[in-house]
């Protein structure tokens, strides 16, 4: 009996075992006396006792059969109350010592939570598909373009799309689409800037979209340019109320009625994943939102469009992307207007998040995230694996005397186990509440220009799922070492030998290391953040050539209230002289784009020589223009070097002129006066006067080096779109509504948006600060993080060396060491592993700030304060993370600490 | 009708070895052995319901068995009635004389004259 398993032993201390037999046995040989008794010969009477049974063996197997199946039931009843009793008494123990408790916690949060917020990106941009059937046949496409080559960016011209369309062997269908921006007006009430995707009149039939209400709409409506718009559920339920008569109502696309024939379902809010979509409209109709008549069915060379196909359930990915290559190749012969490198690039649906230009690279992307969100999550382990072995030492007494009342081992482990689980829940709950906040930045964060977008993540339940089954395990990993080494009642001798040799034992290099190489780590991520905060705060005072501050801009599309760049020139002239009158007002104009978005400049050929030496491009040189009106450089507050700025006398009747930057000046006449040299934007064009020399300033990008630009006065160049610059006296708050107000009152139609303060837009853009600012927060939040678990590993580490030491601390009190020696010895301890971590984070700080160095402005990438204050600053946290177990190896008491030994 | 008299069977049997062991524990033999005297033979026990009966009730946690050292030195499992059990047996002899009441009132009741239900 002794050599049965564990569990049939348990059983039968139930009350349960081979016992059946016994009793049965037990039984018939009572009936076998009684009929003996009776009179009957011994061998009649067992005969008549066993017929009497019956058939033995099976009354044996059905009671059996009860008691197996009653057995299972109480077992797992033991368990579940065994459990439920852990949980209770392991709350207690982790309440009793709330600072072990929360370091943990917080340790295990930090990594669960990083692990999280990347589960979270990957799930929504690379695992979800589209919740439509069979969305793994759905691709996407987009063309190569001079400017990327290798990227597919969404700018394939209709007719491509249309001839994919005809390869039914194949596709089922190819369809396309692309962001149109409106100025919708829903009711009486204002217009408003909208985004809308237009489709092909097959989009919804082919992605198999069914409308939560109404219809969608077919080829047939694009052909015959139905005024038709299918609304997207959310912009339905946000904006119209989700109003159930909403189906047959008009609303205004840039002014003109179109009728609302459907609602999309909730699952689906289009193929595009950055912008916020409100709507989709049919590629025929979007022709009559243009104020230029252009038709993109037949247009070769416009583009524009990214093309959704289904692929035929026979066809693999690689056998659509040959049959592509080999349509293209004939397109580029028949249509010598396609760049001669022209490509069409497809992928999968799922691999091209979350834009296709990104395709190739979020992948590799999300792979190095989630290899950084695994490591955080380890070394939070290990380090929570350290301070649970520490503070186990402190509880052997209490182990001990369960072991001596006679639990198992396997009884403790679980105790023990259950623990440290409690611990993985507890981090769980610092994760959510992190990654709530990481989640909601992450949404809040990104503009384009002045225009939000919407990430739209969310903590969904798949993910939290993931992330608690990986805190119970991130718990339980570091609880099950420890355990081990606790429940088997040697702890006491393993730390005494371990003391005794001086602190050996494998475990303890590794544990050392891996602080050190906390230490390393931390070190670099806060002298990058160091670095990238000095520089963002440089790059903030950089000399732009413009000054930014007071400045409020807005940006209005005519095209949204259906004016041409003719007619809008005047209503455009009359906002801005209201606007000149409104208080506090002390410059204001036009400018087409804003500088530095992205919007402002235009690349161009420039021609230098004379209408008869040069009529080819060969000869042109690069340079850019920028359309203002002559108050803008009061707005910008640039400087005149040479001759002078636009007058209202150079309008449309007048010949064209230029102000040329000081730069320009220099390139394209290099020696020669500029003022009145001429040059064309066109080979063929008019010829263009310089009148003036304006000092350099950044256009496109913060970081550029001065650019040859030409400014061109905007009542010679402006178009329907454009931005209206505002120097004030003050910051004033009211300043938008009282500009929106001007607008409204030269033309209710006219929808001004992106109101900002153009050191704002500076500040958020990518051409701007943002990637300076936004790479300054990453850094510097992975710099706390590697702090925080550093700090968490350290003192780990120390308590764990302390309550090994007990013994030998003990002896050197009582031989008389003074408890200012004892913290000594701890600090220094302390201090190797911390020293040792520092050197190899300096030199990689060194390698990598120098890879580092072209993103930095204004500062060296070895700037020595940076260095020596993050080196400082992380000893002295150091010092005090060991300062804490040092104490209390001082106050140890010297008799107690022997009586520990023996 | 022979289905009905199994299924009454089985409840009676349940009832009686409850009953038996109101006094003291017993084992399964001697639980077969009071229900014989008891009855005066009239009801006859099989091992065969007998046992898995006793199981049952152990399962329902009415009766709990523990093993002993039987009269002539042998060990034998003994059951006892549990608290729950003894509550058990008195629901039950109640429900029991009230069907009980009810039958005998029934094969009493004067025959109902012919023609009547028509």
């Amino acid at each position: 009996m002794r050599n049965d398993p564990w569990w049939r032993r348990y059983w039968r201390s139930l009350g349960f075992g081979p016992e059946v037999a016994a009793e049965l046995q037990f039984h018939l040989d009572l009936l076998t006396k009684d009929l003996i008794a009776k009179g009957m010969d011994p061998a009649a009477a067992a005969a008549e006792a066993s017929r009497r049974f019956g058939d033995k063996r099976r009354v044996q197997a059905d009671l059996e059969q009860i008691e197996r199946s009653r057995g299972r039931r109480l077992r797992f009843g033991l368990w579940l109350s065994e459990l439920l009793a852990d949980i209770r008494y392991g709350a207690r123990v982790l309440f009793k010592r709330p600072g072990f408790t929360a370091a943990a916690a917080l340790s295990l949060g930090l990594g669960i939570s990083t692990a999280t917020v990347v589960l979270t990106v990957v799930d929504k941009w690379m695992l979800r598909p589209i919740a439509v059937d069979h969305p793994n046949e759905l691709m996407v496409m987009g063309a190569t373009t001079k400017a990327f080559p290798g990227f597919a960016v969404p700018t394939i011209p209709l007719p491509a799309i249309r001839e994919l369309d005809t390869r039914k062997d194949l596709f089922e269908a190819v369809g396309a689409w692309r962001i149109r921006d409106l100025g919708l007006r829903v009711g009486g009430g204002k217009s408003e800037l909208s985004f809308f995707l237009a489709t092909t009149g097959n989009y919804f039939d082919l992605i198999h979209v069914r409308p939560a209400l109404g219809r969608t709409y077919s080829e047939a409506d694009s052909r015959d340019r139905q005024r038709v718009i299918v609304i997207n559920n959310s912009f339905w339920r946000r904006r119209l109320g989700a109003d159930p008569n909403v189906v047959g109502t008009t609303v205004a696309l840039n002014g003109l009625p179109f009728t609302v024939i459907g609602v999309g379902p909730p699952s689906f809010e289009g193929t595009e994943m950055i912008l916020g979509i409100d709507g989709y409209l049919p590629v025929g109709a979007e022709r009559d939102l243009s104020t230029t008549p252009t038709n993109d069915e037949t247009d070769w060379v416009a583009g524009g469009y990214e093309a959704i196909a289904r692929r035929r359930p026979g066809q693999s990915v690689e056998r659509v992307r040959t049959g592509i290559d080999a349509l293209v190749s004939g397109m580029r012969a028949a249509h010598p207007e396609l760049p001669s490198d022209f490509r069409i690039i497809a992928y999968s649906e799922l691999g091209a998040r979350p834009t296709i230009s990104v395709a190739t690279m979020f992948p590799v992307a999300a792979s190095i995230l989630g290899v950084l969100a695994a490591l955080v999550l380890g070394v939070a382990t290990v380090n929570v694996a350290n301070l649970i072995l520490a503070r186990a030492s402190t509880r052997t007494a209490e182990l001990s005397v369960r072991l001596a009342m006679g639990a198992s081992r396997a009884r403790l482990i679980r105790q023990l186990l259950t623990e440290s689980a409690l611990l993985g829940i507890l981090g769980l709950g610092v994760a959510v509440v992190l990654a709530t906040i990481a989640v909601r930045a992450m949404n809040g964060a990104p503009k384009i220009g002045n225009v939000p977008l919407r990430f739209d993540m969310s903590l969904d339940g798949r993910v939290l799922a993931m992330s608690a089954a990986i805190a119970i395990l991130a718990g339980m990993l570091s609880g099950v070492g420890p355990a081990l080494v606790a429940s088997r009642g040697e702890l006491q001798q393993k730390l005494r030998r371990a003391g005794r040799s001086g602190g050996g034992g494998p475990g303890r290099g590794f544990r050392s290391f891996l602080v050190a190489a906390q230490v390393a780590v931390a070190l670099v991520a806060l002298i990058g953040a160091g670095l990238f905060v000095q520089s963002a705060r440089h790059a903030a005072e950089l000399d732009l050539g413009f000054d930014p501050r007071l400045v409020m801009t807005t940006t209005v599309n005519g095209g949204h209230s259906r004016y041409t760049a003719a007619t809008a020139a005047p209503v455009f002239e009359r906002v801005v002289q209201a606007v000149r009158q409104l208080p506090g007002v002390t410059a204001a104009d036009w400018i087409e784009g804003t500088p530095l978005t992205g919007s402002a400049g235009k690349f161009r050929d420039v021609f230098l020589g004379t209408t008869d030496q040069q009529t080819d491009k060969r000869g042109a040189v690069a340079g850019v223009t920028s359309t203002v009106g002559a108050d803008y450089f009061a707005v910008a507050r640039m400087h005149l070097l040479a001759g002078r700025l636009f007058t209202i006398r150079d309008d449309s009747t007048a010949h064209r002129v230029a102000v040329v930057s000081s730069k320009a000046a220099k390139d394209f006449w290099p020696g020669r006066d500029p003022l009145g040299q001429r040059f064309r934007l066109e080979a063929a064009g008019p010829e263009i006067e310089v009148i003036g020399v304006v000092n350099d300033s950044r256009v496109v990008t913060i970081f550029e080096a001065p650019r040859p630009v030409a400014y061109l006065p905007w009542s010679q160049a402006g178009g329907a779109m454009s931005t209206l610059v505002v120097r004030m006296a003050s910051k004033d708050p009211g300043a938008a509504a009282r500009i929106r107000e001007v607008f409204a009152s030269v033309d209710p139609q006219l929808t001004p948006y992106g109101f900002g303060w153009f050191d704002d837009i500076v500040h958020d853009s990518p051409n701007g600060l943002m990637t300076v600012r936004l790479g300054a927060q990453l850094v510097a939040a992975i710099g706390i993080l590697a702090l925080i678990l550093t700090i968490v590993g350290l003192y780990g580490v120390l308590s764990f060396a302390v309550t090994q030491e007990t013994r030998e601390i003990g002896v050197r009190m009582a031989l008389g060491a003074e408890p200012r020696s004892i913290i000594r010895r701890v600090l220094v301890r302390g201090g190797r592993v911390v020293g040792m971590g520092m050197l190899a984070g300096l030199l990689l700080a060194i390698a990598a700030t120098r890879l580092a160095g072209g993103l930095l402005v204004g500062v060296s990438p070895n700037d020595f304060g940076t260095f020596a204050g993050v080196a400082v600053g992380l000893a002295l946290i150091a010092l005090v993370a060991a300062l804490l177990p040092a104490r209390r190896a001082a106050r140890l008491d010297p008799v107690q600490a022997l009586r520990a030994d023996s | 009708m022979p289905a009905p008299a199994v299924e009454l069977l089985r409840g009676s049997l349940d009832l009686l070895i409850l009953r038996s062991l109101t006094q003291r524990a017993l084992h399964g033999y001697a639980v077969m052995r009071w229900i014989d005297d008891a009855t005066s033979s009239a009801v006859q026990i099989e091992e065969g319901s007998l046992y898995p009966a006793l199981y049952r009730l152990v399962d329902r946690e009415w009766i709990e068995s523990d093993w002993g050292v039987s009269e002539n030195n042998r060990r034998a499992r003994y059951y006892t009635l549990t608290p729950k059990g003894r509550l058990q047996l008195k629901a039950e002899v109640r429900e029991f004389t009230r069907f009980a009441n009810a039958m005998f009132q029934a094969l009493s009741f004067p025959e109902p004259a012919r023609g009547t239900h028509a």
